[in-house]
C-alpha cells in the first residue's frame, strides 16, 4: 500500500487527456492469451460501448480497467497518473483507485445478507467513512432515483432481476464514482426487465456520467454510445464514433458484428 | 443421595457450563481469526498458521491443559484452574473451528468478493463485511455441535482440580461410596443439557440448507 502522496494524481483535475487510458494490455491465463495488446481510453463524460462475440476479451478488458484482473503486460493511466505498469505492478492504493470507478456486474452481485439500503451504504460507510445518517439519506435519494424507494428494507432475494440491477447501479452511484463500468448489465435479465435497466442507464448517460459498457444490446449502443469499440479474439477490430460505426464501418467483420449482433 | 450432594453436583455443572462457554468463545473467535488470516494468504502467516493448526489437532487436550496450568505456573504465571481449562480447551478446539469457517468461506462465490473489491474495500474489509457475514449461517450448526463436545471435554478440567461436575462427583463417590448413583446423576444432567442442543443443531442445519437453496 502506498501513501496518499503517490495517489495524489487520482485527485487531480483531469486535463485535456483521457480520464482512463490503457496502453498495450495483454492478459494471459495460463497458456491462453485473452488480450493481445489492447489500447483503450475513455474521456470524461464519454459513453463507450464495447461489443463483440463472446470470448472476445471484452469482459477481461473491463476487469483490467479496475484491476479485478491484473494485466500481464501493459500500462494503465488515470487522469494522467500512472496507475500501474506490467510486468511490474500497481503503483497506487488499489482500494482508493477502485473506489473512484463503479462496477455493475452481469449477475448483480448484491450482498445477500444486507438489505437494499445497506447494500448501497456499505461503500460510503466503510470505504469513504461517511456518517451513517448521511450515507442513509443519500442511499434513500438514490433508491428514489432508481424508482425503488419502497424497497429500502428488502433483501435481494425478494427482488426481481431488474430491481436487483437497479439497486446495484444505485450502489455504484453511492460512491460518487468518476466513471462506471457495466459488464453486460442486462444479459442475465428476463426480456421484460431489460428495458427498466436500459432506461435507467439512458438517464445516467443524459446526466453526464462517464460510462464504459460491455453489451450485446446493439440498439442501446447505437442510441447511447458516443463511441463503439468492436473486439474479437482479444483485440480491437475497429473503433469509432457510434454513428459512423453503425452506418459506415470500414471492416466487413465490424459490419457483421454490428448488424447481426453477438449471440452468447 | 443427600440433597447437599445433589446441590454440589449442580454447582459443579454450572462450573462445567462456564468452562464450556468460555472455551467455546475462545474457539469461535480464535478459529475465525485463524481462518481469516489463512484466507488472506500472506505466505509466512499461512505457513506458521497451518503448522499451528496441525499441531493443535494432534496434541491431546489434557496435555495442553497440563502445559497451560502447570507450565505457566512453573514460569511464575499463576492461572486458576478454570481459566486454564477455558484457554486450553478453547485453543485446541479453535483448530477445528477454523476449518468450519474455511468451509463456510468456500460457499461465498468469488464474484461476491469482487463486488466488495470494486467498491474499494480492502481484502480485510471484504472478509469482514462481505464474506464472514455470509458464512455465519453455515458455521453456526457445526459450532453448536462443538459446544456439545466442549461440554464433555470440560470434565478434563477435573485433572487440574477445577471444581466442575466430574471433580465434585469423584469427591462425592469417595465420600459416600455411591458410585453408580453419582454417575447416573451426572449422566442424567448431561443428557438433559445436550439433548435440546443437539435438536437445535438439527433444526438449524435444516433451516440453513433450505435457506441456501431458497
Amino acid at each position: 500500500m502506498r501513501t496518499d502522496k503517490t495517489i495524489g494524481g487520482l485527485d487531480a483535475a483531469a486535463g485535456a487527456g483521457p480520464l482512463l487510458e490503457a496502453r498495450g494490455l495483454h492478459k494471459r491465463f495460463g497458456r491462453s492469451e485473452v488480450l493481445h495488446g489492447v489500447d483503450f481510453s475513455v474521456r470524461r463524460g464519454e459513453k463507450v460501448c464495447i461489443v463483440g462475440p463472446s470470448g472476445s476479451g471484452k469482459t477481461t478488458l473491463l476487469r483490467c480497467l479496475n484491476l479485478l484482473v491484473e494485466p500481464t503486460c501493459g500500462q494503465l493511466f488515470y487522469k494522467g497518473a500512472h496507475i500501474g505498469e506490467w510486468p511490474g505492478g500497481v503503483k497506487v492504493n488499489v482500494g482508493r483507485y477502485r473506489s473512484r470507478i463503479g462496477m455493475v456486474f452481469q449477475h448483480f452481485e448484491l450482498f445477500p445478507h444486507l438489505t437494499a439500503l445497506r447494500n448501497i451504504t456499505l461503500g460510503p460507510r466503510h470505504v469513504l467513512h461517511e456518517e451513517k445518517a448521511a450515507a442513509e439519506k443519500r442511499a434513500m435519494e438514490l433508491l428514489a432515483r432508481v424508482g425503488l424507494e419502497r424497497f429500502a428494507t428488502a433483501h435481494p432475494r425478494t427482488l426481481s432481476g431488474g430491481q436487483k440491477q437497479r439497486v446495484a447501479i444505485a450502489r455504484a452511484l453511492a460512491m460518487r464514482p468518476d466513471l462506471i463500468l457495466f459488464d453486460e448489465p442486462t444479459s442475465a435479465l428476463d426480456a421484460e426487465m431489460v428495458d427498466e435497466v436500459l432506461n435507467l442507464m439512458r438517464r445516467l448517460a443524459e446526466d453526464g456520467m462517464t460510462m464504459v459498457i460491455v453489451t450485446h444490446e446493439l440498439s442501446f449502443a447505437r442510441d447511447v454510445a458516443d463511441r463503439v469499440v468492436v473486439m474479437e479474439h482479444g483485440a480491437v477490430v475497429e473503433e469509432g464514433a457510434a454513428e459512423t460505426m453503425f452506418s459506415a464501418a470500414r471492416s466487413q467483420r465490424t459490419r457483421d458484428i454490428l448488424r447481426v449482433g453477438a449471440r452468447r | 443421595m443427600s440433597s447437599q450432594t445433589l446441590v454440589d453436583l449442580l454447582r459443579g455443572g454450572v462450573v462445567t457450563l462456564k468452562i464450556a462457554c468460555g472455551a467455546w468463545v475462545v474457539s469461535a473467535v480464535l478459529g475465525l481469526a485463524l481462518a481469516v488470516l489463512q484466507d488472506l494468504g500472506i505466505a509466512p502467516v499461512r505457513a506458521v498458521q497451518s503448522s499451528l493448526v496441525i499441531g493443535l489437532r494432534s496434541v491431546p487436550q489434557l496435555v495442553l491443559l497440563y502445559l497451560l496450568y502447570f507450565g505457566l505456573g512453573a514460569v511464575g504465571i499463576q492461572v486458576n484452574s478454570i481459566l486454564a481449562a477455558i484457554l486450553a480447551l478453547g485453543i485446541a478446539d479453535a483448530a477445528f473451528s477454523a476449518e468450519y469457517y474455511r468451509a463456510g468461506f468456500m460457499t461465498v462465490p468469488r464474484t461476491q468478493r469482487e463486488a466488495g473489491f470494486s467498491l474499494g474495500l480492502s481484502p480485510v474489509g471484504v472478509m469482514m463485511r462481505v464474506v464472514v457475514p455470509q458464512t455465519i449461517p453455515f458455521v453456526v450448526p457445526p459450532l453448536l455441535n462443538s459446544f456439545v463436545g466442549l461440554l464433555k471435554t470440560a470434565t478434563l478440567a477435573a485433572a487440574v482440580g477445577a471444581p466442575e461436575i466430574l471433580y465434585r462427583g469423584q469427591n462425592a463417590m469417595s465420600r459416600t461410596g455411591q458410585l453408580v448413583l453419582v454417575m447416573t446423576v451426572i449422566i442424567v444432567l448431561y443428557v438433559a443439557a445436550t439433548m435440546p442442543l443437539t435438536r437445535a443443531v438439527a433444526v438449524l442445519e435444516r433451516r440453513v440448507r433450505s435457506h441456501a437453496h431458497g
